[in-house]
């Protein structure tokens, strides 16, 4: 297990990674971390601050300065304002005079150089000579925490036999070792990660360690899955451990418990793993090929359109998905410059959802039924960037015509099906069997619901012609929350919600809206969501993304009003 | 070891003899020894192999051992004395048994040539004949045939006894009528034809039908001049009875119809045009009359006749006009005439029948072309319509829809056309088939002119950048198919293979005919086999390596619905008036 750590420790980057893990670290350990790494502020050479007792000896300051993998020759070299000397440097000369807090003035000082990976030999004697030298003075001392010592503090504080039971290392290290296949993969890291939200129901302390686990070993995981170059096991696991981790926290965030804090920044840990692995995958796998016809399609390496259509619904899905946090985020800060960026970032996903859908036609007609769910993140981008109805309507209009076509002609209409075995053998002939398929249906009602707010009167017309000519059968219908929702929402463990059931498309645009929203208003409970509460809205939609549950309406209803 | 004399005498004397030549017990016996001693024992009146033969049945159409022990007796026939009181009677039994196998042709051709040979036998076995038609009917008319084409008095009693009081006699008679070479006998004709249109008028028999029509027919072919009464007689039938008359004489425009006159043409394709009858049933003689007809010179007409049929009938496929197909794609100038007329047809069952006259999925030798006499090639509305048709048709065929899109391109007169074409040929074949079909285009493009040349090399260009962009794309492992699913496609698609194998070697001839042997190990198949001499010979039959290459369009794997419904509004696309 510990090279296993090591070998994460020393794939960490400085930013966003190793400075975000040392904190968990430490607060896991028992210190207070009163200082986190922040962006365009000055820090003085301090990325983490903590100040407590370690092993049982005295109080002390704990300084931390870090920097990604192995320390060597050139690094020392290195005369940049942004180098190690020039940070213990900082330390000596501006925080410590200046910023060290007043009630911790008194306590010794330990200034700790924080690495991934080793100092080199060369480098050593030269850094060593440095601390000798530069930090000098009553009770400050200076430390090297390396890989070694990182994963040696990991193993005894989180992965203790006591917190880490032996089954839950066995599903952790089986999922290491099967990211390349990443079903596998996903399977074992579920596994641990329902343990670990089970042993954490004992107490509020050992919730906030089970999230503090879960960011670890996601983040071990994305380690390891960026090194097979295969980033889909950590992509599907950091989702899951995102949705545990504020399954986790909600109710301590309601309450306001004395370690809300520390969970905030556990969890927020987990999300800034999970964005990062999104963008990793977006920037690496999916983006070059966006702008491409049919890049993507052929990039599954399948000769089965089932393959192609299931995976490129769900490319869309997920680039959606990055796109609507691109925005929460520009909408939760204040920094007028995050915020045009984070835009830019989003608006670039949406006209990567765009290029996608243009140049892969598989895109054009779902195979499964519950692909609206990407269908509607992929909308809702659209709808949220506010670039006009064009593109949703003229999306949702191919996809009604393929519908339509396929339906009349028997080819791969959409269906029901879940079980690739089904749908690998779909369609089959037979009125029984389109019966069978197309029992029930969100994706007709999401296309009316779009076409509606959309105005666009044709196409929801066209739904209704296909409702009541091929899919009089079908019970169209929608899915709503409900009391039980918030307890099993992030979790996907038990159904929940409710579905109104025989939506009529034919209705007039504003008559089939107003049904939505009545509906909207009647099921209340969405806004009761504690993800919906604490505005993290965006975890309501990765939720439905990966427990396949229709995103609420309540989300365009209300951009309407 | 007892020899074939003694064998056959002793199966003569145990009145069995017929059936020992008809038992595996002849094989191990030189067959020609056999055929020696059988006719040497009957002319010494050991034993009477005309009597022995006379009851031999034969049990089954396919009943080999009737035919072994009848060619015994044939070869014999040319040996025996005996007189012809005493074997027509076994001619005609042996001839009834054998029904219409070649077996009965060659008893008939041995017995006539003996015939021929005996004059006096001519005309006792033609008495006999006319006394017990009943018994002997059957080798009426083949006698006739063989015989009377040399003998001018045996054409002329053939026209008498047409008009015999037996109409078994009647049927014969007429039958040897229409297979007479009556430009030898001009003088008999015009009887001839006065007999025959006796018939038509005389008798209703559906068999005196048929026989009268091919006598007519064969007489005005010898005597132009006369065309105008086989075409009152085919007439009058085709009032009467016009299924029957259409089928018969659709299969005698099969054997016939190339000397047929114009007229004598176009009355009987109007006939299969107008055939009221609606009977699909004859549609295959009338296919294979059509096909006999598209094969000669005067296809023309039968062309247009072919048409309506299709239209009427459904369209032309691997079951319905197939020898009208075969004959269309034999003949490359009539295939090109062909496509273009008919996907520029409004008629959906013309242009859909274009698939039909393609040649196959593999490389052809002379892929379908547009026809430029056809087509007015300044219409760029037109080419592009007829090129869309032509995509919806013959996707499928990559190598004739290649052809005939760059056909189209070679004929265009504007840019326009040309840059229209070539962006189809662009998208829909050379996008989808990089292989050995856009190789074929390369080839195809060498051989055009400068415009037409640009053109598709400009499309070939942007086709090659196109897969260049996809070629750059590797694998991506995240989107890679999990384990599980990657095999239950494999096992999925595996068994579909196996299947279509297995149906596929149903539909084949060759693999339905003969028992199969699984050979597990080796390149080579080493068998035993006894000859006709009975020494056992080895024999090596080495392995071929069949295999079969088919590109599937990139199309079909990532955007089936989205090109089958193009494909769909192709099909059904009308040309704008």
């Amino acid at each position: 297990m510990k090279l296993i750590i090591r070998q994460y420790l020393a794939s960490l980057k400085e930013r966003d990674e190793l400075d975000v893990l040392i904190p968990e670290l430490l607060s896991q350990m028992g210190l207070n971390v009163y200082s986190r790494p922040g962006r365009g502020t000055s820090q003085e050479g301090v990325d983490v601050a903590a100040v407590g007792s370690i092993d049982g000896g005295p109080e002390k300051i704990y300084l931390f300065t870090i920097k990604p993998g192995d320390y060597g020759r050139q690094d020392w070299a290195d005369t940049s304002p942004q180098s190690v000397v020039a940070s213990l440097r900082d330390i000596v000369h501006s925080y410590l005079p200046d910023r060290v807090p007043t009630e911790h003035r008194e306590k010794p000082v330990v200034i700790c150089f924080a690495l991934g990976g080793e100092v080199k030999e060369v480098a050593s004697r030269r850094l060593n000579g440095f601390i000798r030298n530069e930090v000098k003075g009553d009770n400050l001392t200076a430390e090297i925490w390396n890989g070694e010592k990182l994963a040696d503090l990991i193993l005894r504080h989180f992965l203790r036999e006591d917190l880490l039971p032996a089954d839950m290392r066995g599903e952790f290290r089986k999922a290491l070792a099967m990211v390349d296949e990443p079903d596998i993969a996903y399977r074992h890291f579920r596994r641990l990660a329902s343990s670990l939200v089970n042993s954490g129901k004992s107490s509020p302390k050992a919730n906030l360690r089970s999230v503090r686990l879960l960011a670890l070993t996601t983040g071990v995981l994305f380690g390891w899955s960026r090194d097979s170059g295969n980033l889909e096991a950590a992509y599907r696991s950091s989702e899951l451990a995102l949705l545990s981790a504020w399954h986790m926290i909600r109710e301590a965030l309601d309450r306001k418990v004395a370690n809300a804090a520390a969970m905030t920044n556990a969890f927020e840990s987990i999300v800034l793993i999970h964005l990062q692995i999104s963008r990793q995958w977006l920037d690496k796998d999916i983006f070059p090929h966006a702008g491409k016809k049919h890049a993507l399609s052929i990039a599954t390496n399948s000769r089965s359109t089932v393959d192609i259509n299931l995976k490129l619904f769900d490319v869309v899905g997920r680039v959606a998905m990055s796109g609507l946090w691109a925005l929460w985020q520009a909408e939760r800060s204040d920094d007028q410059q995050l915020q045009d960026r984070a835009v830019a970032w989003a608006q670039l996903h949406g006209r990567a959802v765009v290029s996608i859908i243009n140049e892969n036609p598989a895109l054009h007609l779902p195979l499964k039924d519950d692909q609206a769910i990407d269908i509607f993140l992929a909308m809702y981008l659209e709808y949220s960037l506010c670039n006009g109805p064009g593109n949703i309507v003229n999306w949702a209009s191919t996809i009604t015509q393929m519908a339509s076509h396929a339906l009349r002609a028997g080819s791969l209409y959409p269906c029901i099906f879940d079980d690739y075995d089904e749908l690998i053998r779909h369609p089959e002939d037979g009125d029984e069997y389109l019966k069978r398929a197309t029992a029930g249906s969100i994706l007709y009602p999401t296309l009316g619901a779009w076409a509606a707010v959309c105005g666009a009167r044709d196409l929801l017309a066209t739904i209704g012609e296909l409702q009541s000519s091929v899919l009089t059968h079908s019970n169209f219908q929608y899915w709503y929350p409900d009391d039980a929702t918030e307890a099993h929402l992030y979790l996907g463990d038990e159904h929940h919600g409710a579905v109104m059931s025989h939506i009529d498309c034919r209705a007039s645009g504003d008559a089939f809206l107003a049904r939505l929203d009545d509906e909207c208003a009647a099921s209340s409970e969405y806004w009761k969501l504690s993800a919906v509460r604490h505005s993290w809205w965006p975890i309501v939609l990765v939720a439905c993304r990966h427990h396949r549950i229709p995103p609420p309406l309540h989300l365009i209803t209300t951009a309407e009003a | 070891m007892e020899c074939a004399r003694d064998l056959l005498l002793r199966h003569w004397k145990a009145g069995r003899l017929a059936d020992y030549l008809r038992s595996s017990d002849l094989d191990g016996l030189d067959r020609d020894e056999v055929v020696k001693q059988l006719a040497e024992l009957h002319n010494i009146q050991l034993v009477d192999a005309v009597v022995a033969f006379r009851d031999l049945k034969c049990v089954t159409c396919a009943d080999y051992s009737f035919f072994q022990a009848a060619d015994v007796f044939v070869d014999a026939l040319p040996e025996l004395t005996t007189s012809i009181e005493d074997l027509l009677p076994t001619i005609a039994n042996l001839d009834r048994e054998s029904g219409n196998d070649a077996g009965g042709l060659r008893l008939l051709r041995t017995f006539c040539t003996l015939l021929l040979s005996r004059p006096n036998w001519l005309t006792d076995a033609l008495g006999m004949i006319e006394n017990a038609p009943d018994e002997y009917h059957r080798v009426l008319s083949p006698i006739l045939v063989q015989c009377g084409n040399s003998d001018e008095d045996l054409i002329a009693r053939a026209i008498h006894l047409s008009g015999h009081d037996s109409i078994q006699i009647r049927i014969g008679a007429v039958h040897a009528m229409s297979q007479f070479d009556w430009v030898a006998y001009p003088d008999l004709a015009a009887s001839a034809f006065d007999a025959v249109e006796r018939r038509s008028l005389e008798d209703t028999d559906p068999t005196i039908m048929r026989v009268t029509i091919s006598a007519a027919l064969k007489l005005s072919a010898a005597y132009p001049n006369q065309e105008a009464r086989a075409r009152s007689l085919i007439g009058k039938f085709l009032d009467e009875s016009p299924s029957d008359c259409i089928a018969w004489t659709a299969q005698q425009m099969r054997w016939h119809g190339a000397s047929w006159g114009d007229q004598t043409i176009a009355m009987v394709l109007r006939a299969f045009r107008l055939n009221t009858a609606d009977d699909a049933g004859a549609v295959p003689t009338i296919d294979a009359a059509l096909a006999a007809l598209l094969e000669s010179p005067r296809h023309v007409e039968s062309l247009a006749a072919l048409a309506d049929l299709v239209e009427r009938f459904g369209k032309m496929d691997e079951k319905n006009f197939v020898s009208s197909a075969r004959a269309i794609r034999a003949n490359p100038s009539l295939q090109r005439r062909v496509a273009t007329r008919w996907l520029a047809s409004p008629i959906p069952n013309l242009s859909r029948s274009v698939r039909a006259i393609a040649t196959s999925r593999v490389r052809p030798a002379s892929p379908i072309e547009a026809d430029p006499a056809e087509l007015d090639c300044e219409n760029t509305s037109l080419l592009g319509f007829l090129a869309r048709k032509a995509i919806g048709h013959l996707f499928d065929h990559p190598y004739d829809l290649s052809a005939f899109l760059i056909s189209l391109i070679r004929v265009a007169a504007a840019d326009e056309a040309r840059s229209l074409i070539g962006t189809y040929l662009q998208e829909m074949i050379l996008e989808n088939y990089p292989g050995d079909v856009s190789a074929f285009v390369t080839e195809l493009s060498i051989k055009e002119g400068q415009e037409a040349k640009e053109t598709i090399d400009k499309a070939l260009s942007f086709a090659q950048n196109y897969h260049k962009d996809l070629g750059s794309v590797s694998s991506v492992q995240s989107l890679r198919p999990s384990r599980a699913d990657r095999y239950a496609y494999q096992l999925y698609f595996s068994r579909i293979l196996q299947k279509a194998h297995e149906e596929g070697a149903t539909l084949s001839p060759l693999l339905s005919s003969f028992p199969r042997s699984i050979l597990l190990y080796g390149r080579a198949s080493i068998d035993h086999v006894t000859d006709l001499s009975g020494a056992s010979r080895r024999m090596t039959t080495n392995l071929q390596t069949v295999t079969s290459y088919v590109e599937v369009p990139i199309a079909r794997i990532v955007d089936p619905v989205g090109l089958e419904t193009m494909l769909a509004a192709f099909r059904v696309e009308r040309m704008s008036p």
